[in-house]
Protein backbone atom coordinates (compact mmCIF):
# COMPACT_ATOMS: atom_id res chain seq x y z
CA UNK A 1 0.00 0.00 0.00
CA UNK A 2 2.71 1.94 0.82
CA UNK A 3 4.48 1.50 -2.30
CA UNK A 4 1.45 2.27 -4.10
CA UNK A 5 1.08 6.04 -2.75
CA UNK A 6 4.91 6.55 -3.56
CA UNK A 7 4.63 5.48 -6.80
CA UNK A 8 1.61 7.87 -7.21
CA UNK A 9 3.05 10.86 -5.95
CA UNK A 10 6.20 10.67 -8.20
CA UNK A 11 4.59 9.94 -11.12
CA UNK A 12 4.27 13.54 -12.52
CA UNK A 13 3.76 17.70 -11.50
CA UNK A 14 0.41 19.14 -10.53
CA UNK A 15 -1.45 21.34 -13.30
CA UNK A 16 -0.60 24.22 -11.15
CA UNK A 17 3.61 23.48 -11.21
CA UNK A 18 3.39 22.89 -14.70
CA UNK A 19 1.15 26.05 -15.24
CA UNK A 20 3.96 27.73 -12.83
CA UNK A 21 6.90 26.34 -14.55
CA UNK A 22 5.89 27.15 -18.01
CA UNK A 23 4.67 30.81 -17.01
CA UNK A 24 8.43 31.21 -15.81
CA UNK A 25 9.37 29.84 -19.03
CA UNK A 26 7.38 32.01 -21.39
CA UNK A 27 8.35 35.13 -19.05
CA UNK A 28 12.23 33.93 -19.39
CA UNK A 29 11.83 33.65 -23.12
CA UNK A 30 10.00 36.96 -23.32
CA UNK A 31 12.54 38.43 -21.64
CA UNK A 32 15.77 37.37 -23.49
CA UNK A 33 13.45 38.21 -26.76
CA UNK A 34 13.36 41.82 -25.07
CA UNK A 35 17.49 41.48 -24.74
CA UNK A 36 17.67 40.71 -28.69
CA UNK A 37 15.45 43.41 -29.79
CA UNK A 38 17.40 45.83 -27.53
CA UNK A 39 20.69 44.80 -29.13
CA UNK A 40 19.58 44.85 -32.37
CA UNK A 41 18.14 48.68 -31.86
CA UNK A 42 21.88 49.46 -30.59
CA UNK A 43 23.40 48.12 -33.31
CA UNK A 44 21.24 49.86 -35.51
CA UNK A 45 21.98 53.41 -34.08
CA UNK A 46 25.47 52.50 -34.14
CA UNK A 47 25.37 51.88 -37.91
CA UNK A 48 22.89 54.92 -38.28
CA UNK A 49 25.65 56.93 -36.87
CA UNK A 50 28.58 55.65 -39.23
CA UNK A 51 28.20 57.80 -42.39
CA UNK A 52 28.73 61.26 -40.05
CA UNK A 53 31.85 59.55 -37.87
CA UNK A 54 33.47 57.93 -40.52
CA UNK A 55 32.55 58.61 -44.23
CA UNK A 56 32.05 62.22 -44.02
CA UNK A 57 35.11 62.85 -42.54
CA UNK A 58 36.88 60.76 -44.43
CA UNK A 59 35.18 62.40 -47.88
CA UNK A 60 36.13 65.91 -46.28
CA UNK A 61 40.00 65.02 -46.04
CA UNK A 62 39.95 63.52 -49.71
CA UNK A 63 37.58 66.72 -51.43
CA UNK A 64 40.00 68.89 -49.07
CA UNK A 65 43.12 67.55 -50.27
CA UNK A 66 42.28 67.85 -53.67
CA UNK A 67 40.67 71.04 -54.08
CA UNK A 68 43.70 73.30 -51.77
CA UNK A 69 45.58 71.95 -54.94
CA UNK A 70 43.28 73.65 -56.70
CA UNK A 71 44.20 76.99 -58.05
CA UNK A 72 40.93 77.84 -59.52
CA UNK A 73 37.08 75.81 -59.74
CA UNK A 74 33.88 76.69 -60.76
CA UNK A 75 30.25 74.79 -59.83
CA UNK A 76 28.22 73.15 -62.16
CA UNK A 77 24.62 71.16 -61.77
CA UNK A 78 26.20 68.12 -63.95
CA UNK A 79 28.94 66.21 -65.11
CA UNK A 80 27.98 66.83 -68.90
CA UNK A 81 27.87 70.72 -67.74
CA UNK A 82 31.10 70.30 -66.11
CA UNK A 83 32.83 68.74 -68.84
CA UNK A 84 31.54 71.46 -71.23
CA UNK A 85 32.02 74.46 -69.44
CA UNK A 86 28.43 75.32 -69.59
CA UNK A 87 25.73 76.26 -67.19
CA UNK A 88 28.07 76.89 -64.16
CA UNK A 89 25.91 78.06 -60.72
CA UNK A 90 27.06 79.28 -57.39
CA UNK A 91 24.51 76.57 -55.55
CA UNK A 92 22.84 73.49 -56.00
CA UNK A 93 26.10 72.25 -57.68
CA UNK A 94 26.23 68.80 -58.39
CA UNK A 95 29.93 68.78 -59.90
CA UNK A 96 32.86 70.74 -59.09
CA UNK A 97 35.71 71.53 -62.21
CA UNK A 98 39.00 71.96 -60.52
CA UNK A 99 42.22 73.22 -62.48
CA UNK A 100 45.25 72.55 -61.08
CA UNK A 101 48.45 75.24 -62.56
CA UNK A 102 51.54 72.98 -63.61
CA UNK A 103 55.31 74.59 -63.14
CA UNK A 104 55.39 74.79 -66.95
CA UNK A 105 52.88 77.13 -66.84
CA UNK A 106 50.19 74.18 -68.94
CA UNK A 107 46.80 73.26 -66.43
CA UNK A 108 45.56 69.61 -65.72
CA UNK A 109 41.71 69.19 -64.56
CA UNK A 110 39.59 67.42 -62.80
CA UNK A 111 35.83 66.89 -62.33
CA UNK A 112 34.71 65.89 -58.54
CA UNK A 113 30.61 65.06 -59.42
CA UNK A 114 27.80 63.44 -57.96
CA UNK A 115 25.71 61.44 -60.13
CA UNK A 116 23.98 57.90 -60.38
CA UNK A 117 26.22 55.29 -62.40
CA UNK A 118 24.96 51.76 -62.75
CA UNK A 119 22.08 52.46 -60.46
CA UNK A 120 24.13 53.58 -57.71
CA UNK A 121 25.02 56.90 -55.86
CA UNK A 122 28.83 58.03 -56.35
CA UNK A 123 30.99 60.84 -55.88
CA UNK A 124 33.43 60.27 -58.29
CA UNK A 125 36.70 61.83 -59.64
CA UNK A 126 37.67 62.44 -63.00
CA UNK A 127 41.06 63.66 -64.07
CA UNK A 128 42.42 65.05 -67.59
CA UNK A 129 46.20 65.97 -67.74
CA UNK A 130 47.70 68.42 -70.07
CA UNK A 131 48.02 66.26 -72.43
CA UNK A 132 44.58 64.56 -72.65
CA UNK A 133 42.32 66.33 -75.25
CA UNK A 134 39.17 65.02 -73.61
CA UNK A 135 37.70 63.33 -70.43
CA UNK A 136 36.92 59.32 -70.27
CA UNK A 137 33.72 58.93 -69.94
CA UNK A 138 34.41 56.20 -66.95
CA UNK A 139 35.50 57.94 -63.97
CA UNK A 140 39.18 58.12 -62.83
CA UNK A 141 38.42 56.93 -59.12
CA UNK A 142 34.78 56.40 -56.89
CA UNK A 143 35.82 58.69 -54.21
CA UNK A 144 32.59 57.41 -51.61
CA UNK A 145 29.27 55.62 -52.83
CA UNK A 146 27.92 56.41 -49.37
CA UNK A 147 26.35 60.02 -49.27
CA UNK A 148 22.84 60.22 -51.03
CA UNK A 149 23.53 63.69 -52.03
CA UNK A 150 26.68 65.63 -52.16
CA UNK A 151 25.70 69.71 -53.25
CA UNK A 152 28.60 71.61 -54.09
CA UNK A 153 27.68 75.72 -52.89
CA UNK A 154 29.13 79.06 -53.52
CA UNK A 155 26.33 81.39 -52.59
CA UNK A 156 28.58 82.91 -49.52
CA UNK A 157 31.46 83.43 -51.49
CA UNK A 158 33.30 79.67 -49.94
CA UNK A 159 33.11 76.92 -51.05
CA UNK A 160 30.65 74.96 -48.81
CA UNK A 161 30.75 70.79 -49.52
CA UNK A 162 26.79 69.68 -48.18
CA UNK A 163 27.31 65.95 -47.48
CA UNK A 164 23.97 64.25 -46.71
CA UNK A 165 23.34 60.54 -45.45
CA UNK A 166 21.44 57.98 -46.05
CA UNK A 167 19.32 58.73 -42.41
CA UNK A 168 19.00 62.42 -43.00
CA UNK A 169 22.24 63.06 -41.30
CA UNK A 170 23.67 66.42 -42.55
CA UNK A 171 27.36 67.77 -42.86
CA UNK A 172 28.60 71.05 -44.50
CA UNK A 173 32.64 71.26 -44.39
CA UNK A 174 34.47 74.28 -45.89
CA UNK A 175 35.94 72.93 -49.67
CA UNK A 176 38.88 75.23 -49.27
CA UNK A 177 39.33 76.38 -45.75
CA UNK A 178 43.00 77.49 -46.29
CA UNK B 1 13.55 5.99 4.75
CA UNK B 2 10.24 6.81 3.83
CA UNK B 3 11.00 10.38 5.63
CA UNK B 4 14.41 10.62 3.63
CA UNK B 5 12.47 10.30 0.50
CA UNK B 6 9.74 12.20 0.88
CA UNK B 7 12.50 14.84 1.89
CA UNK B 8 14.28 14.42 -1.67
CA UNK B 9 10.78 14.56 -3.60
CA UNK B 10 10.53 17.90 -1.34
CA UNK B 11 13.93 19.23 -2.67
CA UNK B 12 13.23 17.97 -6.26
CA UNK B 13 10.16 20.50 -6.61
CA UNK B 14 11.41 23.18 -5.38
CA UNK B 15 14.76 23.25 -7.28
CA UNK B 16 13.00 24.05 -10.43
CA UNK B 17 11.56 27.43 -8.48
CA UNK B 18 15.01 28.33 -7.67
CA UNK B 19 16.36 27.84 -11.11
CA UNK B 20 13.93 29.84 -12.26
CA UNK B 21 14.39 32.93 -9.96
CA UNK B 22 18.35 32.67 -10.55
CA UNK B 23 17.85 32.65 -14.41
CA UNK B 24 15.41 35.75 -13.93
CA UNK B 25 18.03 37.69 -11.76
CA UNK B 26 20.83 36.83 -14.30
CA UNK B 27 18.55 38.45 -17.00
CA UNK B 28 17.60 41.17 -15.07
CA UNK B 29 21.72 41.99 -14.35
CA UNK B 30 22.56 41.11 -18.30
CA UNK B 31 19.71 43.19 -19.37
CA UNK B 32 20.87 45.88 -16.97
CA UNK B 33 24.26 45.64 -17.95
CA UNK B 34 23.41 45.66 -21.71
CA UNK B 35 21.15 48.90 -21.54
CA UNK B 36 24.06 50.69 -19.57
CA UNK B 37 26.53 50.11 -22.26
CA UNK B 38 24.34 50.63 -25.14
CA UNK B 39 23.25 54.21 -23.42
CA UNK B 40 27.12 54.55 -22.93
CA UNK B 41 28.34 53.89 -26.13
CA UNK B 42 25.59 55.30 -27.91
CA UNK B 43 26.11 58.87 -25.90
CA UNK B 44 29.98 58.79 -26.70
CA UNK B 45 29.20 58.38 -30.71
CA UNK B 46 27.04 61.47 -30.28
CA UNK B 47 29.63 63.23 -28.47
CA UNK B 48 31.92 62.43 -31.49
CA UNK B 49 29.39 63.61 -34.33
CA UNK B 50 28.34 66.69 -32.36
CA UNK B 51 32.63 67.14 -32.49
CA UNK B 52 32.66 66.50 -35.55
CA UNK B 53 29.90 69.30 -36.77
CA UNK B 54 31.05 71.68 -34.80
CA UNK B 55 35.19 71.49 -36.10
CA UNK B 56 33.29 71.09 -39.39
CA UNK B 57 31.52 74.64 -38.48
CA UNK B 58 34.34 76.10 -37.56
CA UNK B 59 36.33 75.16 -41.02
CA UNK B 60 34.14 77.65 -42.59
CA UNK B 61 34.71 80.59 -40.07
CA UNK B 62 38.23 80.27 -40.70
CA UNK B 63 37.52 80.23 -44.43
CA UNK B 64 34.98 83.08 -43.88
CA UNK B 65 37.47 85.13 -41.81
CA UNK B 66 40.26 84.23 -43.94
CA UNK B 67 38.66 85.90 -47.35
CA UNK B 68 36.03 88.51 -45.93
CA UNK B 69 37.25 91.47 -47.42
CA UNK B 70 39.19 94.14 -45.19
CA UNK B 71 36.50 96.55 -45.35
CA UNK B 72 33.75 94.38 -44.54
CA UNK B 73 35.30 93.51 -41.34
CA UNK B 74 36.04 96.76 -40.11
CA UNK B 75 32.85 98.44 -41.44
CA UNK B 76 29.56 99.48 -39.75
CA UNK B 77 27.52 95.94 -39.34
CA UNK B 78 30.77 93.68 -39.51
CA UNK B 79 30.05 90.16 -38.96
CA UNK B 80 32.92 90.45 -36.34
CA UNK B 81 31.94 93.57 -34.34
CA UNK B 82 34.45 95.12 -32.53
CA UNK B 83 35.25 93.93 -29.05
CA UNK B 84 33.97 93.87 -26.23
CA UNK B 85 30.63 93.72 -28.74
CA UNK B 86 29.98 90.36 -29.81
CA UNK B 87 28.06 89.52 -32.76
CA UNK B 88 25.71 86.36 -31.85
CA UNK B 89 23.68 84.15 -33.51
CA UNK B 90 22.16 80.68 -33.70
CA UNK B 91 23.47 78.29 -36.37
CA UNK B 92 23.08 74.88 -37.68
CA UNK B 93 25.83 73.06 -37.52
CA UNK B 94 24.35 70.07 -38.86
CA UNK B 95 21.65 66.68 -38.82
CA UNK B 96 22.00 63.89 -37.02
CA UNK B 97 20.25 60.38 -38.19
CA UNK B 98 16.53 61.10 -38.47
CA UNK B 99 17.17 64.41 -39.86
CA UNK B 100 17.24 66.54 -36.15
CA UNK B 101 18.96 69.72 -36.52
CA UNK B 102 22.33 70.39 -34.94
CA UNK B 103 22.22 73.78 -33.36
CA UNK B 104 24.77 76.03 -31.20
CA UNK B 105 25.45 79.48 -30.52
CA UNK B 106 28.26 81.19 -32.76
CA UNK B 107 29.69 84.42 -31.25
CA UNK B 108 32.12 87.00 -33.44
CA UNK B 109 34.22 89.71 -32.33
CA UNK B 110 37.12 91.20 -33.61
CA UNK B 111 40.45 92.96 -31.18
CA UNK B 112 42.61 95.35 -32.68
CA UNK B 113 45.82 95.26 -32.38
CA UNK B 114 47.24 97.42 -30.00
CA UNK B 115 49.70 99.15 -32.55
CA UNK B 116 47.07 99.79 -34.60
CA UNK B 117 46.30 103.28 -34.87
CA UNK B 118 43.93 104.95 -33.00
CA UNK B 119 41.35 105.37 -36.35
CA UNK B 120 41.86 101.59 -36.05
CA UNK B 121 40.98 100.77 -32.68
CA UNK B 122 44.55 101.10 -31.55
CA UNK B 123 46.60 103.06 -29.33
CA UNK B 124 49.75 103.38 -31.85
CA UNK B 125 51.17 106.59 -33.31
CA UNK B 126 52.70 107.47 -36.51
CA UNK B 127 56.37 107.00 -34.13
CA UNK B 128 55.56 103.46 -33.39
CA UNK B 129 53.41 102.62 -36.17
CA UNK B 130 54.78 104.55 -39.50
CA UNK B 131 53.40 102.48 -42.18
CA UNK B 132 49.63 102.71 -40.69
CA UNK B 133 49.60 98.71 -40.54
CA UNK B 134 46.36 97.45 -39.43
CA UNK B 135 46.11 94.29 -37.83
CA UNK B 136 42.77 92.65 -36.27
CA UNK B 137 42.27 89.35 -34.72
CA UNK B 138 38.87 87.85 -35.90
CA UNK B 139 37.41 85.43 -33.25
CA UNK B 140 34.80 83.13 -33.13
CA UNK B 141 33.50 80.98 -30.80
CA UNK B 142 30.80 78.25 -31.45
CA UNK B 143 29.10 76.82 -28.06
CA UNK B 144 27.13 73.83 -28.31
CA UNK B 145 25.95 71.31 -25.71
CA UNK B 146 26.29 67.81 -25.24
CA UNK B 147 24.16 66.17 -22.70
CA UNK B 148 24.03 68.63 -19.71
CA UNK B 149 27.56 69.53 -20.60
CA UNK B 150 28.15 73.12 -22.59
CA UNK B 151 31.51 73.03 -24.64
CA UNK B 152 33.47 75.80 -26.43
CA UNK B 153 35.78 75.83 -29.14
CA UNK B 154 37.42 78.93 -30.91
CA UNK B 155 38.91 79.56 -33.87
CA UNK B 156 41.26 82.82 -34.65
CA UNK B 157 42.35 84.65 -37.45
CA UNK B 158 44.64 87.14 -37.69
CA UNK B 159 44.10 89.88 -41.00
CA UNK B 160 46.35 92.73 -41.49
CA UNK B 161 46.67 95.09 -44.36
Amino acid sequence: MRSKQSKKSKAGFTILEMTMALTLAMGIAAALLGLLQQQISFTRALNDFQFLRDDAPQINTLLTNIINKADNYRIYPNLASAKALTGAVRSDGRSVRLRFRNPDGTYDQAIVSFEIRSGEKQLNYYFRDKASTGWSSAPNWTISKKPTTVDFDNSTGLLLVTLIGQKGDEITYAGNPD
Amino acid sequence: MQLNRHRARRRQRGSALIEIAVSYGTLVVVGILTLKAAINTSSSQAWTIKQTMSDAYLTRETALASRMPFDDITANGSLWELYPAVTTSTVVIGKMPGGNATTAALHRTRIPDSNNLVSAGGSGTVLTNPGATEAWKLQSLLVYTIGDKEYVKTRTSLRIR
